[in-house]
């Protein structure tokens, strides 16, 4: 027995769970506090310092120029100071909606660009016509890459011959052969190593360093058919180092032994949680199996090729629909657009809440943030607002000063919210499908700004009209 | 960035931390940096700023005072420039100046920022406490005087917006426990009553403080007990995913937040070549699968063998890691690791697991109550205030019922997932793949391997003890003859890819479908409890159609797959009689089956001798087995899984009770519950700021009303609950509009997976459900954002004194 610990527990007696979870409880309240802490200690002063900045420029124009604009600046710029907690709070709301928004903008746009077709880089896939997952015999990626290089007119064949196909199989495999689990199991594609920098979308633009690395980590894949290159997340995960041998045990591929050493990482947020394997290697492991073994003849599972156009897809389209080419199984070609686009099906009804239901919420919070805050401020200060008029503003001045307030901090919330999203953040780890990240798309960077500025006009236009019409006699009668 | 072997065997790994700041090198590089000019203020302070002026020292002031702001700036310049340069903490991996170029001056920049901003914050406090010793600044210094005034009126701010968001984030507690804790920041403030002896000593502050804080614990603890219990006698349900989501919330333990598992387990750098590291937490859940192993009586002797050997070397090293491990040491020890290594949420009460939204606004509604017993407080003045401003009322509401709405709209997308998880499978169900296997989609079963397991009869449950009366696969009376069969369904589950029909001119799209060929359809339909709607049929075992001259194979579907095939020919689903393409060949609808809740909602059910399924390589071989058993429970389920599982030796199999198998495929559940509660937080700030703005503002409109309610009799306390009500009834009405609003995507249908992480995964078409824990979190949702919001516009009124209130 425990003292004092629940009963289905071993315990009797006091039942502590009520203190832990008081105690727990106030825990997370603390955690919670400290992030928003964070959020602001990072995001604020810049907000302010830049603010001060622009002000400062404004100024020294305003006292040599004398420019009228550059005085309606400096008014605005007084009123977003007369209420450092108002406008703190309307910026920090405004940028973590913002950021939010970058982050929906970057699955969409990520999966939008995956499935459209593009011109420059046409590619195909062969797989099974009608399974999933695809398995087709090896001997079709000779026979496939015949046609394609000899049968094609030579106008439709690939521009760079053979570097152009490529074929993949999936092997999956766990350090541990009575346990298998998600944690000590690898997912790897197999392929042509020389193939991995040419063909792999994300990998064939790589630049300077990381592109050095990746090219060395090919040359050691061909020296060596044992290496595999895996990602950083998945190493982290299996509790694995570059340099270390492994011996996995086949998932798919039952009674097969991988014995492989790690020689490099991927970068960064590409192919997240999987690695790359040599071909060959499991050529001659399958080699080594009976001819009754299960995977003999589903090895391969999928074959990409790189076509200069559209014609040469249709051509070559026939040419695999033709039954006397490819009859047990069957199998078919798609754009790889489409190919990818299937795979998403499951998820279409997400993204469509996503961009249809989601996002226009989050704007129409944004709107209400900012028209909230605007229009406490401009009931406060009708005062002023009547006192510039006598000074001699026109109304509409009156208008651009409320709107240059509202538009100047939306402006540095989106600002800030795509920068510290594209530059800060990088990439987005998440699972959908077979992506494991979705990388932040420099675009953000003119739309997060332009978001900011948006949702500060059309929630503010409502208070900047009632402050442009606001009635002198109305106000000092008032005062008075 | 990629790393690999510089030479085709080695290189080192790039490490993760990369790009990305290291907080603790940081902090140290800072305040090492900063502490150095600063006490070297300290020691001249005498020559800036004298407490009475020795001759001969100011001619040194300005050298001075210049000299060390020059080196104050050139620590921040250095700072900013290593940053810059040579990247984040610890410098290890500097970054690349080349093309292309804007990105790289972009990211110098932003480091650069960063520098600053870290010295920054790491010095703010030593920084404050330095200049505020400044007291008098001579006449001949008034440009240093002003910019140290800036600069303390900066820091305030900081001190201030720090101060506002602790209040921010106390004001979730309940107000009773609130108000008798106050005393604790401020021992000197009356709450409770209108006026409190000062405290003048620190030991009395102290003791104060210390009071309060115990009291403030024992009235949270109280109203958290009382809600527990009263929670605990209504009727709930169990299960859902407010369950789950605490769960996963509260999944750590004790022992991973004292030593967590990345700081106090590293990796051996001499770790033999082909040897992998395993964490302790590894090596004890490697321990507990090799025991189980070790006991399955069906493991052949050379596993046996295998797994006896592999669990001596785990014992092993347990006990070397003993040595050098507090965590093993902790996770092994029978007392400490019963409270420190099980994840919280056990040792925390079951019903607030369970029930959390339920407990909390019991606690909220239980100290709301008691505080308006309690005393009086000016509501009818409040309400009548939300009337007059109605407008600004009605636009802070609005923000909540928009978030609300949203938040209720994607609970109900994940409630419905849940729903399937929980709605598919029958207790009297055994489902049977090949071992080793993770999803029906990856199971073998050739028909050697099962021939037998129908004809189990179970004795013994999973401790081996007898049972009352054996559990046997159960047997119905089937076909024209009604002869028992056993209601055993041989099936062989495929997805297949099916071109979309499109328009002229859109480009070709594909869909995936999801197959199960049957031995026997009547046979499945008894064993799944499936039904198909008035007017269908099942398809024969032969697989033929005679009336088409087998023309088509014939096919039931679900309720998802009849919507989604439905619209390739411009109806809203398909129907007995309808036809569809599929894998070459034209397939007939002989039914539609009653799906609703059930993940084969979006499956085609066919005849296992069908050509397309044999050219799928699926038809001599099944994917999965399901029994019906003798006693439709989930014991006899369990029991009987556990035997075939672990008992049964003439074919190595996996067995699982059906409910539990469909239960496990909550992985992408608890993904996009996780994303959701993520994005409604974010969300929430948009509320929380909306009602905060208004509420300052409505309060700033009415000090002097404020005053007029002290005058009139009115405590501090009343006169803060009555502006947090003031807040939270604009956030219960605009929450119950969301409510209302989400409600509305109650019974939608909407397509998504399922999976339970092991790779597979099921597409399904599941129903949103809007049901009372899906409203309850909502609610509960509007009201956390509603104190949130009003506690802190609400404090200032209440702290107020009643001279200034009315001055």
């Amino acid at each position: 027995m425990i003292p004092g610990a629940p009963p289905e527990m071993g315990g009797g007696g006091l039942d502590p769970s009520l203190f832990l979870m008081s105690g727990y409880l106030l825990g997370m309240l603390g955690g919670m506090i400290l992030l928003a802490l964070g959020i602001g200690l990072v995001t604020l002063p810049i907000f302010f310092l830049t603010l001060f900045g622009i002000e400062q420029v404004a100024r020294v124009i305003a006292e040599t120029t004398g420019s009228f604009a550059a005085k309606l600046v400096l008014i605005m710029f007084r009123g977003l100071r007369r209420s450092p907690l108002r406008t703190s709070l309307t910026y920090l709301a405004l940028f973590v909606l913002t950021t939010v928004l970058v982050f929906l903008y970057t699955i969409l746009s990520f999966i939008g660009n995956v499935t459209t077709e593009k011109e420059s880089n046409f590619k195909a896939i062969v797989t099974h016509k009608t399974v999933i997952p695809s398995q087709m015999p090896p001997g079709y990626y000779k026979e496939f890459r015949r046609i394609v290089l000899e049968e094609l007119p030579p106008e439709s064949r690939p521009v760079n011959g053979d570097n152009d196909l490529m074929s993949w199989s999936f092997v999956g495999g766990s350090t541990d052969k009575i346990n298998r689990r998600p944690d000590n199991s690898m997912f790897m594609f197999c392929s042509e190593p020389g193939k991995i920098t040419t063909m792999m979308d994300g990998l064939d633009d790589l630049t300077g360093e990381e592109k050095e690395m990746l090219d060395k980590g090919v040359a050691a894949m061909k020296a060596n058919k044992q290496a595999i290159i895996v990602s950083q997340i998945r190493l982290k995960k299996m509790n694995l180092k570059v340099g270390q041998k492994i011996k996995l045990y086949g998932l798919n591929y039952p009674d097969m032994e991988f014995d492989l050493e790690i020689i490099g990482t991927l970068p960064d947020g590409k192919y997240d949680g999987v690695g790359f394997m040599n071909k060959d290697y499991l050529d001659d492991l399958l080699r080594q199996k009976p001819d009754d073994y299960s995977m003999k003849d589903k090895a391969l599972n999928l074959i990409w090729v790189r076509l200069p156009n559209k014609q040469a897809f249709e051509r070559l389209n026939a040419l695999v629909d033709d039954p006397k080419n490819f009859n047990k199984p069957p199998i078919k070609l798609e754009t790889a657009s489409s190919g990818i686009g299937s795979w998403l099906d499951a998820y279409k009804d997400i993204f469509f809440g996503m961009k249809y239901i989601m996002t226009p919420a989050m704007v129409a919070i944004m709107c209400l943030v900012i028209a909230n805050a605007i229009s406490i401020g401009v009931r406060e200060r009708r005062t002023e607002m009547a006192v510039l008029k006598v000074l001699g503003f026109q109304p509409r001045h009156v208008l651009v000063l409320v709107l240059g307030e509202a538009m100047l901090v939306g402006l540095m919330a989106g600002a800030m919210a795509a920068f510290l999203s594209w530059f800060g953040i990088g990439n987005l780890k998440l699972q959908i499908a077979f992506f494991g990240a979705f990388i932040v798309p420099w675009e953000a960077l003119v739309y997060g700004p332009v978001l900011g500025v948006a949702v500060s006009l059309l929630g503010s236009i409502g208070p900047a009209l009632s402050a442009k019409n606001v009635k002198v006699a109305e106000v000092f009668a008032r005062v008075a | 960035m990629s790393a690999v072997l510089d030479s085709p065997t080695h290189l080192p790994e790039a490490p993760d931390t990369e790009r990305r700041p290291n907080a603790v090198y940081a902090f140290a590089q800072t305040v090492a940096g900063l502490l150095v000019p600063l006490l070297l203020l300290r020691l001249v302070r005498a020559v800036v700023s004298p407490r009475s002026e020795p001759s001969g020292v100011a001619f040194l002031r300005v050298p001075v005072i210049f000299g060390l702001a020059g080196f104050w700036l050139l620590v921040l310049t250095m700072n900013a420039s290593m940053f810059a340069f040579k990247g984040f903490p610890p410098f290890q991996n500097p970054p690349k100046f080349e093309s292309p170029m804007h990105l790289a001056i972009l990211g110098a920049a932003y480091r650069a920022m960063m520098g600053v901003i870290q010295t920054q914050v790491s010095v703010l406090f030593l920084d404050w406490l330095f200049f505020r010793s400044f007291t008098n600044i001579p006449e001949s210094l008034r440009p240093f005087g002003q910019a140290l005034k800036r600069r303390i009126i900066f820091e305030r701010s900081i001190y201030s917006f720090i101060g506002t968001l602790f209040v921010i984030g106390f004001s979730l507690l309940p107000l009773a426990s609130l108000l008798v804790a106050l005393p604790a920041v401020s021992p000197n403030e009356a709450v409770l009553s209108d006026t409190v002896r000062p405290a003048r000593t620190w030991a009395s502050r102290m003791r104060r403080r210390v009071l309060a804080m115990c009291a403030g614990l024992i009235v949270l603890v109280a109203l958290f007990a009382f809600s527990v219990s009263f929670v605990s006698a209504l009727p709930l349900p169990a299960g859902g995913q407010l369950g789950s989501l605490a769960k996963k919330a509260l999944g750590s333990t004790l022992l991973d937040m004292a030593m967590p598992e990345s700081f106090t387990e590293k990796q051996p750098k001499d770790l033999p070549d082909g040897e992998q590291w395993l964490t302790s937490r590894e090596l004890l859940e490697r321990r507990k699968t090799l025991e189980d192993t070790t006991k399955k009586p069906n493991l052949a002797p050379l596993d046996q063998q295998d797994a006896n050997a592999a669990l001596a070397e785990i014992e092993k090293e347990i006990e070397e890691r003993k040595a050098t491990s507090p965590r093993m040491q902790v996770m092994t020890d029978p007392l400490l690791s019963k409270w420190l290594a099980v994840p919280i949420w056990k040792l925390l009460p079951a019903t607030f697991i369970e029930h959390w939204p339920f407990v909390l606004l019991t606690m909220y509604g239980t100290d709301l109550v008691l505080l308006l017993l309690i005393g009086r407080v000016p509501l009818a003045y409040n309400f009548r205030y939300l009337w007059v401003r109605r407008r600004d009322t009605a636009l802070t509401a609005l923000a909540f019922t928009v978030v609300v709405a949203l938040v209720v709209v994607l609970l109900a997308f994940v409630n419905g997932m849940y729903k399937l998880n929980e709605g598919t499978g029958v207790p009297g169900n055994v489902m049977v793949l090949s071992d080793g296997s993770t999803d029906e989609l990856f199971s073998n079963l050739g028909y050697g391997d099962v021939s037998n397991v129908e004809r189990i009869v179970l004795t013994e449950d999973e401790k081996n003890i007898p049972l009352p009366r054996p559990i046997t696969v159960a047997k119905k009376p089937m076909g024209p003859e009604g002869k028992p069969e056993y209601l055993a369904s041989y099936e062989a589950y495929l997805v297949m890819n099916q071109p979309i029909p499109v328009k002229e001119g859109e480009k070709p799209r594909r869909r995936f479908l999801q197959v199960r060929a049957m031995k026997s359809g009547p046979i499945a339909s008894a064993v799944h409890n499936m039904d198909l709607y008035p007017g269908g049929q099942w398809f024969a075992d032969d697989g033929v159609h005679q009336e088409s001259g087998g023309k088509y194979i014939p096919c039931v579907i679900g309720e998802g797959a009849a919507g989604t095939l439905g619209g390739d020919v411009g109806k809203s689903r398909l129907e007995a009689g309808d036809t569809f393409s599929l894998g070459d060949k034209e397939w007939l609808v002989l039914g539609v089956m009653k799906t609703r809740g059930t993940t084969y909602g979006s499956e085609i059910w066919t005849s296992i001798n069908n050509v397309v399924v044999k050219a799928a390589g699926k038809g001599d071989k099944y994917t999965t087995l399901v029994m019906r058993l003798s006693e439709n429970t989930d014991a006899a389920g369990r029991a009987m899984a556990y035997h075939i599982q672990y008992r049964y030796d003439q074919a190595k199999l996996k067995a699982f009770a059906e409910p539990d198998y469909y239960k496990e495929l909550t992985k992408t559940n608890e993904t996009f519950l996780t994303w959701i509660v993520t994005l409604a937080l974010v969300m929430a700030v948009g509320g929380v700021f909306g009602v905060m703005n208004t509420m300052f503002a409505s309060i700033a409109a009415r000090i002097k009303e404020v005053g007029v309610l002290r005058i009139l009799g009115f405590k501090r306390w009343q006169i803060l609950i009555s502006f947090m009500l003031e807040s939270l009834a604009i956030a219960f009405v605009g929450g119950l509009v969301g409510c209302a609003l989400g409600y509305l995507a109650n019974g939608f249908e909407a397509s998504s997976t399922l999976s339970g992480g092991n790779g597979g995964g099921k597409s399904v078409a599941l129903t949103m459900s809007v049901d009372y824990q899906t409203v309850a979190a909502g609610m509960l949702f509007t009201l956390v954002m509603g104190r949130l919001g009003g506690l802190v516009p609400a404090l200032s009124a209440m702290r107020m004194e009643i001279l200034d209130l009315l001055r």
